[in-house]
């Protein structure tokens, strides 16, 4: 039997197991209609799925896990396809289970300061439903604007608050989950507690291998009576770096603080003319909220800390304007890279605050030894580093070297204890880097547990859990003509 | 009679528990002993159906895993031998100016970090700070076939591989040994103050707390006792305090205000459960949806219980039943959608009705996590 044939038999067998959804064109096969599924927001690996399901409840869900377990097609949970480590990537005779009609609010509970959601309602669109009551939700990963919710929970996304708000694992209260037998479960909601193990823990952030979620419920904030920040100017890394520690040992804990290092502050004036401090080595905002007494008490704080560290220019920005303008170089920072390169590859590594300067020290060497220049932004609150390396995706060669010159610095992050990611997620881009974080008795128990809940490997398999159990010494996994992932196309 | 050994470190630990696996013999383990009245039961709840029942078990006494591995203030980022003592590790962090947000319930004064983050209880500020696993950036632990096994890290943003140290957190030592315990630290708020709202009816304590709970300022607690009303605890800068103060009491009339150091006695007094605690009878733990306290306060009225205090906003209610009054607590938890604790009242008591009970499908994903982690069902069967 040919391989097409093949395909056309798994997909006839499809719409016979699944008539409702074929009926309602929430089955989809033609080739056409499959290009949109072929990468998620790591668009170097692609792969079309043998076909995408479009359920719109759980019962819809449930009906699809069962047709593909019967039929052995793998199943791959798909939000938005905005995560940057392929966690969402198809694979050739999978089927693609896209959650996105799944897209309602279900209930605002401001008692329990709790909303429960479909997993295909986008992560901005919470916070939206909510702030005419004053409630935000606090979890806002770069893409929320387009992530899903169900995306956010399978990855535990962060965003720029997390040293204080926490990531989404903090913000979670309640799934409702169809596991790989077909059986939904429910976990949690209103109050605080849960019966039995935490498998609330456990299902946030597992990369859509444990199950797939079919509602969550979510814990909002009131939003803060007010915020203020400040940007200040330094002449090297250390020094701000430095400034972070200072007030984080002065007992404050910032809503949000950003370095940004000299490319990036380049590139972003290039981009917004945003009024960041052009030749300036560094940059650090610091955001302050809550009460206003409190805030004015503690941005006095920081500004005093700021001075001590040697910050050369202060900003303060006191109105919701003023703040919003000085974010906005920061938040541009990505999109501004398209400026002064063709092609940038961005990296997700978690680090001790106080290893900012050995560690960007090392990605200068790096990046010299490589010849592919690297722009970094640092959520210096949580430790969460962002290196983006620069290529030119056209030149031969160049984006082999831009993953190669990644791996190297995630291996950094490691080994100067800290994590493989922070908050994109391993994905298929890093999974064969997990060796260099974990044991292989470690990895064996993950694989053991994802093993009990998914004896079939039937859902999103491929991604998070290596397949080769190395952690390749230098860089010789990618040398010698072999690739990291010879079992994916790539573009 | 049961067997007894003392690993020296995690590693030999991890030996005796590849042992005790290969012969099926039930690990039985403490450190500070500081809540032996909590988790048992846990065998009727979640255990598979493999007996051990014939097995001698073997005590495990872990109190030499002991000890500060690293501590970084600028951090925020504590590193402790699971069988540390609270007692050690408070006075360093507010020499620091820190401390464990989720404030821990210490029982007794033998509390080790392994045993609260086993135990899974958090203080009065669970309500707004979270809980226990909020405030677990890592783990060590042996798992059931004797691996010495790391999951989590150092720092605060973290998805790299299952979020199995949360998931660890409040499983009573049953999924793993826990050996080592990185935490993420919080600066300690310079001052607080109580502010008091009596409340004698009780829909309009609870509307209060609501009411409350939903505003700007920086409540740490909320709380009603029966004998005085609601409390709510305010934290910050000592000089933004009466600031604090004044914009709530423009809205809602402020009976009393207890000054830092009355204060810091009221919610020790509530985190410790003290007055329920010193008297006789069977400690009962509610968790319910916050709005909802109050019917459950009427529930357990109508069975004749007046000993009770409500925290976390209405979301956690501890009640005492008289020595004589079976009381089916988690009927009563149901009721109103919540789950039930029940302690023990002594080292006899088998407590069956320990642990909320779970519905049959949650019952076997929770079978499922343990059998992959503990295949034997060897750690803590709680074969008391």
């Amino acid at each position: 039997m040919t391989e097409s044939v093949d395909r056309k038999g798994q997909r006839k067998a499809l719409r016979r197991a699944l008539p409702q959804l074929a009926k309602t064109r929430a089955l989809l096969d033609a080739d056409e209609d499959l290009v949109v599924y072929e990468c998620d927001g790591l668009s170097a690996y692609r792969q079309t799925p043998l076909a995408v399901a479009l359920p719109v409840d759980a019962q819809q869900v449930q009906q699809t896990i069962l047709a593909c377990a019967e039929l052995s097609i793998p199943i791959v949970p798909w939000g938005a396809g905005t995560g940057l480590s392929g966690g969402a990537l198809a694979v050739a005779d999978g089927l693609v289970l896209s959650l996105a009609r799944m897209n309602r609010i279900l209930d605002i509970d401001y008692d329990h300061r709790c909303v429960t959601v479909e997993p295909g309602v986008t992560n901005l669109a919470v916070s939206h439903a909510v702030s005419g009551n004053g409630y935000y939700y606090a979890p806002d990963p770069s893409s929320q604007i387009a992530c899903t919710v169900g995306g956010n929970v399978a990855e535990n996304s962060g965003g720029v608050h997390c040293l204080k708000y926490g990531t989404t694992t903090n913000n979670l209260l309640g799934l409702q989950i169809v596991l790989a037998d077909g059986e939904m479960i429910e976990i949690g909601g209103a109050a605080l507690e849960r019966a039995g193990y935490d498998l609330l823990a456990l299902f946030t952030g597992s990369e859509g291998l444990l199950g797939v979620i079919t509602q969550a419920t979510l814990r909002i904030l009131r939003t803060p009576e007010t915020a203020q920040a400040i940007m200040a100017t330094f002449d090297s890394i250390e020094a701000a770096g430095g400034a972070v520690a200072d007030v984080i040992g002065a007992g404050i804990v910032p809503a949000g603080m950003e370095i940004m290092d000299r490319l990036s502050i380049e590139a972003v004036e290039d981009f917004l003319g945003c009024g960041y401090p052009r030749g300036a080595a560094g940059l650090l905002l610091v955001e302050i909220d809550g009460p206003s007494a409190e805030v004015d008490l503690q941005i006095g704080a920081v500004e005093a800390c700021l001075r001590q560290a040697g910050a050369t220019d202060l900003q303060h920005a006191t109105t919701q304007e003023q703040r919003q303008r000085l974010w906005a170089g920061r938040k541009a920072a990505f999109p501004a890279m398209g400026r002064i390169a063709p092609d940038y590859y961005c990296m997700d590594g978690t680090i001790p605050r106080g290893q900012l300067a050995t560690v960007l020290g090392r990605i200068e060497a790096l990046s010299e030894e490589f010849g592919l220049r690297v722009a970094n932004v640092f959520h210096a609150g949580d430790g969460n580093l962002h290196p983006l390396v620069l290529y030119d995706g056209n030149k031969p060669g160049d984006l082999e070297k831009a993953e190669e010159l990644g791996a190297e610095i995630l291996k950094l992050c490691v080994a100067v204890g800290g994590v493989l990611s922070g908050e994109h997620g391993i994905g298929v881009e890093k999974r064969d880097l997990m060796p260099c974080m974990f044991t292989d008795d470690d990895l064996d128990l993950q694989e053991e547990i994802r093993l009990a809940f998914d004896p079939g490997m039937l859902l999103n398999p491929g991604k998070v859990y290596p397949q080769l159990r190395q952690c390749a010494e230098g860089r010789t996994h990618v040398h010698g003509g072999r690739r990291p992932f010879p079992d994916l196309e790539r573009f | 009679m049961s067997q007894i050994a003392q690993p020296d470190d995690a590693t030999q630990l991890a030996s005796i528990v590849e042992a005790a696996a290969r012969t099926q013999t039930p690990l039985l383990t403490t450190a500070g002993d500081s809540k032996w009245d909590w988790g048992r039961g846990l065998a009727d709840t979640v255990h598979n159906d493999r007996s051990l029942g014939h097995s001698t078990p073997t005590q495990l006494n872990l109190s030499a895993l002991s000890g500060i591995v690293d501590y970084e203030p600028s951090e925020l980022v504590l590193v402790v031998g699971a069988a540390t003592p609270l007692a050690q590790i408070e006075p360093l962090l507010t020499e620091q100016g820190q401390h464990l947000a989720f404030e821990p319930v210490h029982w007794r004064s033998t509390a080790t970090a392994g045993g609260t983050v086993a135990v899974g209880l958090a203080g009065p500020r669970r309500f707004r700070a979270g809980s226990v696993r909020d405030f677990v950036l890592g783990l060590q632990f042996v798992d059931g076939k004797g691996r010495l096994v790391r999951s989590g890290g150092r720092v605060v943003k973290n998805v790299s591989g299952f979020d199995l140290w949360r998931g660890l957190t409040g499983s009573f030592g049953s999924l793993g040994l826990i050996t080592e315990v990185c935490f993420k630290l919080w600066p300690r708020p310079e001052a607080q103050c109580t502010l008091l709202f009596e409340r004698p009816q009780l829909q309009a304590a609870s509307r209060t707390m609501l009411q409350l709970a939903q505003r700007q300022e920086e409540i740490s607690g909320l709380a009603y006792v029966p004998t005085q009303g609601v409390v709510a605890r305010l934290e910050g800068s000592a000089s933004a305090l009466q600031a604090q103060t004044e914009t709530i009491a423009r809205d809602v009339a402020v009976d009393d205000r207890l000054p830092h150091d009355e204060s810091c006695t009221l919610w020790r007094a509530l985190r410790e459960v003290e007055s329920l605690r010193e008297k006789s009878g069977t400690l009962w733990r509610f968790v319910v949806p916050a709005a909802r306290w109050v019917e459950l306060v009427g529930d357990l009225q109508a069975q004749g219980i007046e000993d009770y205090h409500v925290d976390w906003g209405g979301g956690q209610v501890w009640a005492r039943a008289g020595e004589d009054l079976p009381l089916k607590g988690h009927e009563i938890a149901a009721g109103v959608g919540g789950i039930a604790w029940r302690l023990a009242t002594n080292r006899q008591d088998t407590n069956a009705e320990g642990m909320p009970p779970l519905d049959p499908g949650l019952r076997r994903l929770n079978m499922r996590l343990k059998d992959a982690c503990d295949p034997q069902g060897i750690l803590n069967p709680d074969a008391a």
